[in-house]
């Protein structure tokens, strides 16, 4: 038996999700603003006790991989390689762009999921739903806003997430548009989401990692001072 | 009691296994990423520990041939420190916890440095005065026992650590400059004529603070009045002056604050700490009531926290992990 324990720390909600082989058996979401830390182990510790799951029994853990805040995404995975560190646990990274494209039922669209990555740039992908699956069309992508409005069709499914950021701007030309959801007005329950990809990518051994080699993807790479506050004054 | 002790406050990623209050493994991962921007940036110090924590800590388990489910305790640092560095380590220790059931205390990381003593002197009487000295934090406390601490002095401005860091730029050397700077100044010589002198500062109103500051704009000033021809010709002597001044510093707050609370023992902890100069000032000032941990225990490490993870379960102040990166002992 496979117990595969989902987490996502990638944004505003801590989202924790449970499945046993292919079989969906809970999930929990919080909107917790700068305190994933604090809470993830209980989360964990709450879905596994109240379905009679010991920690040892799980043998997979998806996590949302980025991108994201980059500290959410390091309390997650910091999280998870202290849970592996018994060293039998395989961990599956997954693209938090493809699990927030869930949020959205987009019906035969195509639905682009995007993120507010601050400095006017987006962190975007694009996706096919073809019956209940969805493939991607296009790899995660960090880039300006005009760049990512170039890239919206007509017919497109847009889900949004401004990570918790009261000042963006970068959607709100989408304000008019059909079709868009912002992931604040519907929420998406991400580790049960991270938990499912875990189930259905099970038998391919390719997918899967030891969690000292799991590691976010920032797509941001840090390059300077010039980029970033600097040193420490 | 096996303590594994985790501390990511700063730019170093350590992890140390105890049993009680004797090291069994204590390994540090120092990022040399900072060198290039002469000074820690935060968000590659995070990235960094994230890299580094698991293999550092199956590694110290691999050494001391333990498995963590052996370890009773898990100590990491929660404050005070750079935000997004502390919170990789206590996430990890979390990690450990979620999976193991072994219980996680937070511990500030100043108290790590002071129980850093307890590791090479475990009969040393109380009270005693610590001088805590590093990049990030100057400060001195009366130490009552563990857990039980009273601020007499801290730096109103610049760590000490954190001036040797600045001038070492200004003299155009590498970060973290501490060591180079100690290296450079014994080039003078003792018998060096002295060409600069660099004042002490002594802070009315409140003289067990210290102040560095004024110390590191006067070597600015002293650097370029002078030129740089005269400064790269003079650096050696510059150094020793900028050194000396620091250590007149710590040295007459350790002795005024040695006379104000009657109390003769004296622990310098902290990077700083490892400098030879520093030690041999206040051995010569206030004899053999002061005494040191090896420098290894000195810089950041894991079995600091490590030890004051494990005396503090033996006094039963054991406390969850919160997050606290501006917090104070």
């Amino acid at each position: 038996m496979n117990w595969i324990l989902g987490i996502d720390t990638s944004s505003v909600a801590l989202c924790v999700g449970l499945f046993r082989d292919g079989q969906p058996i809970a999930s929990y979401s919080r909107m917790l603003k700068n305190s994933h830390a604090e809470h993830i182990a209980q989360a964990v510790s709450m879905l596994l006790d109240n379905n009679g799951v010991r920690a040892g029994d799980i043998s997979h853990v998806a996590i949302a991989a980025g991108p994201g805040s980059f500290t959410g995404l390091r309390i997650g995975f910091a999280f998870v390689k202290g849970f592996c560190l018994t060293g039998t646990v395989r961990v599956l990274p997954v693209s938090s762009l493809f699990v927030l494209a869930h949020g959205a039922d987009s019906g035969d669209r195509d639905v682009i999921a995007a993120i507010d990555a601050r400095r006017g740039e987006i962190f975007w992908a694009r996706f096919r739903r073809d019956a209940e699956a969805l493939t991607r069309e296009t790899p995660d992508t960090l880039g300006p806003a005009p760049e990512f409005r170039n890239a919206l069709t007509a017919g497109d499914t847009v889900i949004t997430d401004t990570m918790g950021y009261a000042q963006s701007t970068v959607f709100n030309f989408l304000a008019d548009r059909p079709n868009v959801f912002p992931v604040e007005r519907y929420p998406v329950q991400r580790g049960f989401i991270c938990a499912a990809q875990g189930a259905s990518l099970l038998t391919d051994g390719s997918s899967w990692k030891n969690a000292a080699d799991a590691m976010p993807e920032y797509l941001r790479s840090f390059s300077s001072p010039a980029t970033s506050k600097g040193p420490l004054q | 009691m096996i303590t594994l002790g985790i501390e990511t406050s700063c730019d170093e990623t350590a992890v140390a296994l105890l049993d009680d209050d004797r090291i069994l493994a204590n390994m540090v991962y120092s990022q040399i990423e900072h060198a290039r921007f002469g000074g820690v940036i935060p968000e590659l110090a995070s990235r960094a520990h994230l890299e580094k924590i698991d293999r550092l800590t199956a590694t110290v388990l691999k050494k001391t041939s333990l498995s963590i489910d052996k370890c009773n305790l898990v100590a990491v640092t929660d404050s005070p420190g750079l935000a997004g560095a502390l919170l990789v380590g206590v996430s990890f220790a979390l990690g450990i916890h979620a999976q193991t059931g072994i219980p996680v205390t937070g511990i500030n990381h100043l108290e790590g440095h002071i129980c850093a003593i307890f590791l090479s002197r475990p009969d040393i009487p109380l009270p005693f005065l610590a001088l805590v000295v590093s990049g990030g934090h100057t400060a001195m406390y009366r130490v009552d026992n563990v857990g039980k601490y009273s601020c007499l002095g801290q730096t109103v401005d610049d760590a000490a650590g954190e001036a040797f860091d600045k001038v070492g730029k200004m003299l155009g050397f590498p970060y973290p400059a501490g060591k180079a700077i100690e290296e450079e100044a014994l080039r003078a010589g003792a018998g060096a004529g002295r060409e600069a002198v660099f004042p002490v500062a002594r802070l009315s109103g409140s003289p067990l603070d210290f102040s560095f500051s004024g110390l590191k704009t006067a070597v600015k000033y002293y650097v370029t009045e002078k030129g740089k021809d005269y400064s790269r010709e003079h650096r050696p002597v510059i150094c020793r002056a900028f050194q000396e001044a620091v250590v007149a510093s710590l040295v007459n707050n350790c002795a005024a604050a040695a006379e104000k609370s009657g109390c003769k023992r004296i622990v310098l902890v902290g990077g700083v700490a490892c400098n030879m100069r520093l030690r041999e000032a206040l051995q010569q000032r206030l004899g053999d009531g002061v005494c040191f941990p090896p420098p290894e225990l000195c810089a950041d490490n894991g079995a600091m926290i490590a030890c004051a993870g494990f005396m503090r379960s033996k006094l039963n102040l054991l406390r969850p992990p919160h997050m606290d990166p501006g917090g104070t002992l």
